[in-house]
């Protein structure tokens, strides 16, 4: 009978040492949120001809949070694995998304200067350890200085076949929720004790679609505005939250 | 002697393994799974369909299908733990404007809840089975052209009539369905009895205005009409629209009916390019359900 109640012991301690220290079997570890600009971002080319140089790019982000599903874009072996390894119940794809598990987040909003010195944002945080394979994240806004009330601000000059464009302008996105979240961004992580999380800012992916010749007249100082119904805005309203905006490392 | 005995001991982990896999627990009983293929009402009578106000479109046009073919197989049935009940490769093509129809049928299989059920929409080899009224004719069209839909209508809008012969080529593997009735995850068997379930096509998710989400959007066809050419849409020229730049059948900015600017709006999935041919390929994938309003985890297979 000693026997037995000794293999209960060792069970039960083998237990605690899977499951970690949390009474809910999860391991809390700290971890660093690092947000940064993809150095592309200052100078690049859009797929519609255009030479973009940036000389002011601010964004404000709130909510950046880290998942245990993988988004639709997931490996082949992310999905057979999924076949043999029991998972989060939760509905991914084409169709809604959503994350599963939450393993780490960032609640307070943060603007970016994102072409400033250093990385734009850094944080220490705590999270539940385990698989990062996506990440989500909104737009915020911020009524002062420099977004003023926009989700992002730019100021830059495009060229393409001699026809130089300054322009200047803010993406005002609508006020519902799902406009305002960017979600499923792939990632491939282990949250662990000191784990570094990087996500990066792509800004050059805001214009991929923009034609600049489209935006109306330059005012006072040459400097053409982006409106809220031009072409340009419709394509930065894309390009902002689409695919290759944010990547995770 | 010794290789025998080798093969012997191979021999009995491969029935112990498949015994395993085959999930040979008998003390539930044994029962049958019958699947059938719908598209809802809309695939009979289009869109609108009359008594649901969120399945128009916004910009006021109809929609009638002649055919709503489409490659359906690769049934999946198993559980969390890793146990399989149905590994079925087989590909039947099914007209959905036919209405529900019978695709699959499973027996002898260990009665209990079988928690993981997947399919994938997927084009037809030549092996592939035609259900009901399809033709062969069509069957080898979507063989040859690797398309798991053909999608044959029309659209009007007053006077304005216009056709479209679509195939379209975005195979997609839904996994992890669960039940509508009861968001219970995949299927239960049940000793002695045939549990029937039905493989749900959302067609109205191919015209929505918004990827991946069902709250807020339209479903719009102003996007699609404009490139048609002689009273037809061809499939090859959604691709001149671009999704940052959708225009009108003048050439004018695409505008709803507030006046604003139309644009449609992939989110974070990614797209080959940005133009409404691979926005609509993307959104073909997100038709696949489960029992009417169950949800899948639906991801491509390109």
């Amino acid at each position: 009978m000693r026997t037995v109640w000794w293999w209960v012991a060792v069970a039960a301690l083998w237990g605690c040492i899977a499951c970690g220290t949390s009474g809910t079997g999860e391991e809390v570890v700290p971890f660093t949120l690092a947000i940064e600009t993809d150095p592309v971002g200052r100078r690049f080319t859009t797929a519609t001809g255009w030479e973009v140089e940036l000389e002011e790019a601010h964004i404000a982000l709130g909510a950046v949070t880290l998942y245990s599903n993988a988004p639709p874009t997931a490996s082949w072996m992310e999905r057979l694995r999924g076949w043999f390894v029991p998972v989060a119940h939760a509905h991914a794809g084409f169709d809604e998304y959503e994350g599963g598990t939450v393993r780490g987040e960032l609640l307070e909003p943060v603007v970016l200067d994102l072409l400033g010195e250093g990385r734009p944002f850094e944080a220490a945080l705590e999270g539940i350890a385990g698989p990062v394979r996506s990440v989500s994240l909104e737009l915020r806004t911020v009524a002062a200085a420099p977004l003023s009330g926009a989700h992002a601000r730019v100021r830059g000059t495009a060229s393409r076949d001699g026809e130089v464009i300054r322009f200047e302008g803010g993406l005002a996105l609508p006020a519902d929720a799902k406009s305002r979240r960017v979600t499923g961004i792939p990632a491939e992580l282990t949250l662990a004790d000191g784990a570094e999380v990087r996500l990066v800012v792509h800004p050059q992916r805001w214009f991929a679609d923009a034609d600049f010749s489209s935006l109306p007249e330059a005012g006072e100082g040459g400097v053409r505005p982006i409106p809220t119904d031009s072409q340009v805005h419709a394509a930065w309203y894309l390009g902002a939250r689409g695919w290759g905006a944010f990547t995770v490392h | 002697m010794k290789s025998s005995r080798i093969a012997a001991l191979a021999m009995a982990g491969a029935v112990a393994t498949a015994t395993i896999a085959c999930g040979t627990d008998d003390d539930g009983g044994r029962g049958s799974l019958a699947l059938t293929l719908s598209g809802e009402e809309a695939a009979e009578v289009g869109f609108p369909v009359p008594g649901a106000a969120d399945l128009r479109f916004a910009d006021g046009w109809s929609v009638r299908f002649d055919k709503y073919l489409v490659g359906v197989g690769n049934v999946r049935v198993g559980s969390t733990e890793g146990e399989w009940a149905i590994r079925d490769d087989e590909i039947v093509v099914a007209d959905l404007t036919a209405g529900e129809q019978p695709v699959f049928r499973y027996d002898d299989l260990p009665a209990r809840r079988w928690d993981r059920f997947g399919y994938d929409i997927l084009p037809p080899t030549a092996a592939a089975r035609a259900v009901g009224s399809v033709s062969q004719e069509d069957l080898q069209r979507m063989i040859d052209g690797g398309f798991n839909y053909w999608i044959e209508g029309t659209a009007s809008k007053g006077e304005r009539m216009l056709s479209f012969a679509w195939g379209i080529a975005a195979p997609t593997r839904n996994d992890d369905c669960r039940n509508a009735a009861d968001d219970s995850p995949g299927v239960v068997i049940r000793n002695n009895a045939t549990a029937g379930y039905q493989i749900t096509l959302h067609l109205d998710h191919l015209f929505y205005d918004q990827l991946g989400a069902h709250d807020g959007v339209e479903m719009r066809f102003d996007a699609i009409a404009a490139v048609a050419r002689d009273g037809a849409i061809a499939w090859e020229d959604l691709a001149s629209q671009r999704l940052a730049s959708l225009l009108d059948a003048d050439g004018q900015p695409l505008l709803d009916e507030e006046g604003n600017r139309i644009v449609y709006d992939p989110l974070n999935v990614p797209l080959a390019d940005n133009n409404l041919q691979e926005y609509l390929l993307a959104a073909s994938r997100s038709q696949g359900r489960f029992n009417g309003e169950g949800t899948c985890d639906n991801r491509s297979l390109d």
